[in-house]
């Protein structure tokens, strides 16, 4: 527990539009342990994607960002100017989009990119490799399972698939040695069999680097394959967090229950009906008073329309937004 | 994407509403304005031959004695409107033949783009010039050849875009309802792209002045004694030397009304461009 | 073995299509001779990873493809090769649900007027009664009326999809063909979507084509399962027998029951490069023997009604079998 690597407390963050602020992020409170993977699971408009692009300071320049606290490896963030922050997202920090094709100068070969990663890694750790950097490239692209790594070396970006690209990228990752990963969807617009070797992975990376890696998806099934622990996001808040097993075996959130249950059943080819979870996200601008999901939830009584909950902690770093949970365990 | 957005957003952004105050103002100049000049464009004064601008003219007299002002009013309203009608003409046979024959493609595409690319291949004003000595001279010829001139632009625009709309599954969907293809592409495809073809007409409206007064200016358009800024502006070269504010003024009345209608286009493109609205409004 | 055509409500028959492919001048063979039923009141399912034809195959069968050749036989009468005229009478028979939500609606078109073009275009209801049909179909997908004069860029993937449904029921079709039509939906709205479907098609009784890349939203929605590679159809049987017994090795791999014998080989070039003589799947196959180089291998039905196009499934398809691997079959 004590080797935490990011500790924010009430992040939120919005946008500027029209002379209003639009709020997405609602006070998220995370930490990151060295060397763990944390799933992030959200629908669009949750929020999990902001999230993520203000811990690496990626939002355009019409986000509103703003927390109590926000610290990375005893530094802390919200102090850094732009020019520091700069440095250690070359260095320490790294960021995996859901379109690998953007991620590549569409000019430059794919040993061009790597050749650059080396370059910068080497600066940051103040180290000089004696090993010419083509057979470097070559090794380590070997290390993400493409075999004809020679030849890629010389491909520009165009000439590969999006699992090759998104390999490629992985590669350019293990390259860097980050201490931290941000991936947001990176497998969803993959097929299926690519999905899951490209999921195999990313635990091999997390495995060889030790690196901590916040894994942004909307997929159950995926979090639930790769993640020590996961957090729940709704609505810009996070509903439930805690460890993978606790949270697919136990959920106590009414809208984790709702998506456990359909992707269990899903998964288990049960046939009859799903369990379906009426309405719609919340507009922004139209937030309930209470509970944000108390709209959608039919186990809503009176104290969720008025009051809204504040995380209630559980056992293993468990904590979740709702008063039954909290209900739940009082008496005990 | 309605229309109330699209009002509402030109007045925010302020080149376009630059570019539309000065079209309106020279909108009202040229049909109210005109109507309340105590001249008339063809009354000749024959003491008051090139006087310079005055009260009683401000923008002065011609080699008639004929009051510059009224008749660049005049002449304007006459270069507006021919303008207008080629690019009204232009833009609904060019969208229609680039629709058309972009949804049907196969050979009808290729003769009518192909007929569009030969009118592209002529420098505009030569094209423009062929077609008055072919068609004769008079108004209605003048609109026929602006509008062959621009044409091909519009059949270019309208095919790219039914290219690209085409594919949409909303249009597949009215596929599926039966609906024949005339009905889907007035429907559901052109007015999807409304917008840069409004970019395109107002930038078209400025290039078929432009043309008209060329056109007028050597000679082989508007007839005198009808005023049109072009042939205004060739009685006021004739006597630049004695009475340069014919030429100047009429000059200066076409460059402020080109500037308005372009200025009002790119606006509307601004607006109208997702990803710059995007900028704006995430 | 080939299923009578009186059974069938659309029979397709050795249907190919290809498009001009790049460079110019090759052609890029979309679906090669796909044959399959669709019977009436069932879903059945179509899977395949992106590129195997799936999404091509269902706008062929609609007819907003013109196929190379083959036969698209509805109501006795073949359809393939009909021009726009003579489908429409086709037309209110086959409807479509698309990927993308937004995308299948005119931005500039109310709710209510997406769903009156259907009803006043093939002439099923007079301007009067617009409102009121309009009303019973939003209600019938579970949405409230007064969505009627909302724009669709007001309304969310979930709820639009739903109107979707909604448009493609007006006409009553006897075949709706929905394209990966939950894939880019929420995970909390898609459960309600895919129950609408299954409600829909039990109490209607009309012929689904789900296409999906999602094995698991096709077992729980589909009674048949079809499984495309590269635009040949290698595996064709009930839902539960495909998911239980898989007969094809491709099938194998996709649901991961080859996985663990497949974990180092996860070369995805390999995977990509497609066989051009013989079976399709040669190259990636760790079961490939010399015939299946030789000769293309046809659906055959190895079980009742399951169809798979491999020529070694024979040897795993009885009960107990077990595959094994080329080299230990040579030797």
């Amino acid at each position: 527990m004590s080797d935490v690597l990011v500790d924010i407390r009430q992040l939120t963050a919005g946008f500027r539009s029209q002379g209003r602020t639009l709020g997405i992020v609602r006070g998220v409170d995370l930490t990151i342990e060295r060397g763990e993977v944390l799933g992030i699971i959200g629908e669009s408009g949750s929020g999990k994607t902001v999230t993520g692009l203000a811990l690496l300071r990626l939002l355009p320049e019409n986000a509103e960002v703003q927390a109590e606290r926000m610290v990375f490896d005893g530094q802390d963030l919200l102090t850094l100017d732009d020019d520091g922050f700069g440095a250690l997202r070359g260095a320490r920090l790294a960021m995996i989009f859901q379109d690998p094709v953007a991620s590549f100068n569409p000019a430059k070969r794919i040993g061009w990119h790597l050749h650059t990663i080396f370059t910068r890694a080497d600066e940051a750790k103040a180290r000089s490799v004696a090993t010419p950097w083509r057979e470097r490239a070559r090794a380590i692209l070997h290390d993400v399972g493409i075999t004809r790594a020679e030849e890629t070396i010389d491909l520009f970006p165009h000439q590969l698939s999006g699992g090759m690209l998104q390999r490629v990228l992985i590669a350019l990752i293990l390259a860097l040695e980050p201490d931290l990963i941000v991936a947001d969807e990176p497998t969803t617009n993959l097929d299926k069999l690519v999905e899951r070797q490209v999921l195999r992975l990313f635990r091999d990376l997390q495995r060889r680097l030790s690196a901590a890696i916040v894994f942004i998806t909307h997929d159950m099934a995926t979090a639930a394959s790769l993640c020590d622990r996961i957090a729940v996001m709704y609505a810009g808040q996070i509903v439930e967090i805690g460890r993978t097993r606790d949270v697919f075996e136990a959920p106590s959130h009414p809208y984790t229950q709702g998506l456990v249950r359909t992707s269990l059943a899903l998964a288990r080819g049960e046939g009859g009906r799903l369990a379906e979870i009426a309405g719609e996200l919340p507009n922004p601008s139209q937030l309930p008073p209470g509970c944000l999901f108390e709209p959608r939830c039919d186990k809503a009584f009176g104290r969720c329309r008025v009051e809204r909950p504040e995380p209630f902690p559980g056992r293993h770093g468990r904590a979740v937004r709702c008063f039954l949970a909290e209900m739940e365990q009082e008496p005990s | 994407m309605n229309s109330k957005f699209q009002i509402g957003a030109i007045l925010r952004n302020r080149l376009a509403l630059a570019g539309l105050a000065i079209t309106v103002v020279v909108i009202l100049a040229i049909t109210l304005g005109a109507a309340l000049m105590p001249h008339s464009e063809e009354d000749m004064d024959f003491v008051n031959l090139l006087m310079p601008p005055s009260l009683e003219h401000p923008f002065g007299t011609d080699a008639f004695g004929r009051d510059v002002l009224t008749r660049v009013l005049i002449g304007g309203r006459m270069s507006l409107m021919i303008s207008l009608s080629a690019i009204a003409l232009a833009s609904v046979v060019g969208t229609m033949m680039g629709s058309l024959s972009a949804y049907h493609g196969g050979w009808t595409d290729a003769v009518l783009m192909r007929f569009s690319d030969l009118l592209f291949a002529f420098p505009s004003f030569v094209l423009a010039l062929f077609l008055m000595v072919v068609l004769g001279f008079g108004t209605p010829n003048i609109i026929l050849a602006i509008a062959l001139v621009y044409l091909p632009i519009f059949a270019r625009i309208a095919r790219n875009m039914t290219m690209l709309i085409k594919e949409e599954p909303y249009v597949q969907a009215a596929r599926l309802m039966g609906r024949r293809p005339l009905s889907i592409i007035v429907g559901e495809i052109i007015p999807n792209f409304s917008a840069p073809l409004l970019v395109q007409a107002s930038i078209g409206v400025a290039f078929g002045i432009i043309l008209e007064a060329g056109l007028s200016f050597i000679g082989l358009g508007v007839q005198p004694p009808t005023p049109s800024l072009g042939s205004i502006m060739a009685d006021g070269r004739e006597y630049f030397s004695r009475g340069p504010w014919v030429l100047t003024f009429s000059g200066l009345a076409i460059s402020f009304a080109l500037l308005g209608l372009n200025l009002l286009g790119d606006g509307i493109r601004d607006l109208t461009d997702p990803r710059l609205r995007e900028r704006a409004a995430p | 073995m080939k299923p009578t055509p009186s059974a069938a409500l659309v029979a397709i028959r050795d249907l190919s299509l290809s498009f001009p492919g790049k460079p110019a001048g090759t052609w890029f063979k979309a679906l090669d001779e796909v044959s399959l039923d669709i019977r009436p009141r069932e879903i059945l399912g179509l899977v395949g990873e992106s590129g195997s034809g799936k999404t091509t195959l269902g706008k062929a069968i609609l007819r907003l493809h013109r196929p190379s050749s083959g036969s698209i036989t509805i109501d006795g009468r073949d359809i393939a090769q009909l021009g726009e005229r003579q489908l429409k009478p086709f037309r209110r028979d086959l409807q479509m649900i698309f990927q993308d939500p937004a995308a299948s609606f005119n931005p500039r078109r109310t709710i209510g007027q997406a769903l009156s073009q259907p009803l006043l275009t093939q002439r099923l209801a007079r301007r009067a009664e617009l409102p009121e049909r309009i009303e019973t179909l939003l209600r019938r997908v579970g949405l409230p009326a007064r969505f009627s004069s909302s724009f669709p860029h007001e309304l969310s993937g979930g709820q639009l999809q739903r109107v979707a449904i909604a448009r493609a029921l007006a006409l009553a079709p006897a075949l709706i063909v929905a394209d990966e039509a939950v894939s880019k939906l929420d995970v909390s709205v898609r459960a309600g979507v895919l129950n609408l479907f299954k409600d829909i098609q039990a109490e209607t009784g009309l012929s689904m084509l789900f296409i999906t890349h999602d094995l698991e939203v096709a077992r729980f929605l589909c009674h048949r399962i079809g499984v495309l590679y590269h635009g040949r159809l290698v595996e064709i049987g009930p839902a539960a027998e495909v998911f239980s017994r898989p007969l094809h090795p491709y099938t194998k791999l996709l649901l991961g029951t080859l996985d663990a014998a497949d974990d180092d080989s996860g070369d995805i070039r390999r995977m990509q490069s497609v066989s051009n003589s013989g079976c399709r799947y040669l190259n990636t196959c760790p079961l490939a023997i010399d015939l299946c180089r030789e000769r293309r291998p046809e659906l055959e039905a190895l079980r009742t009604g399951h169809l798979v196009a491999c020529h070694r499934a024979g040897e795993w398809a009885a009960p107990g079998a077990v595959p094994r691997r080329a080299e230990q079959t040579s030797a």
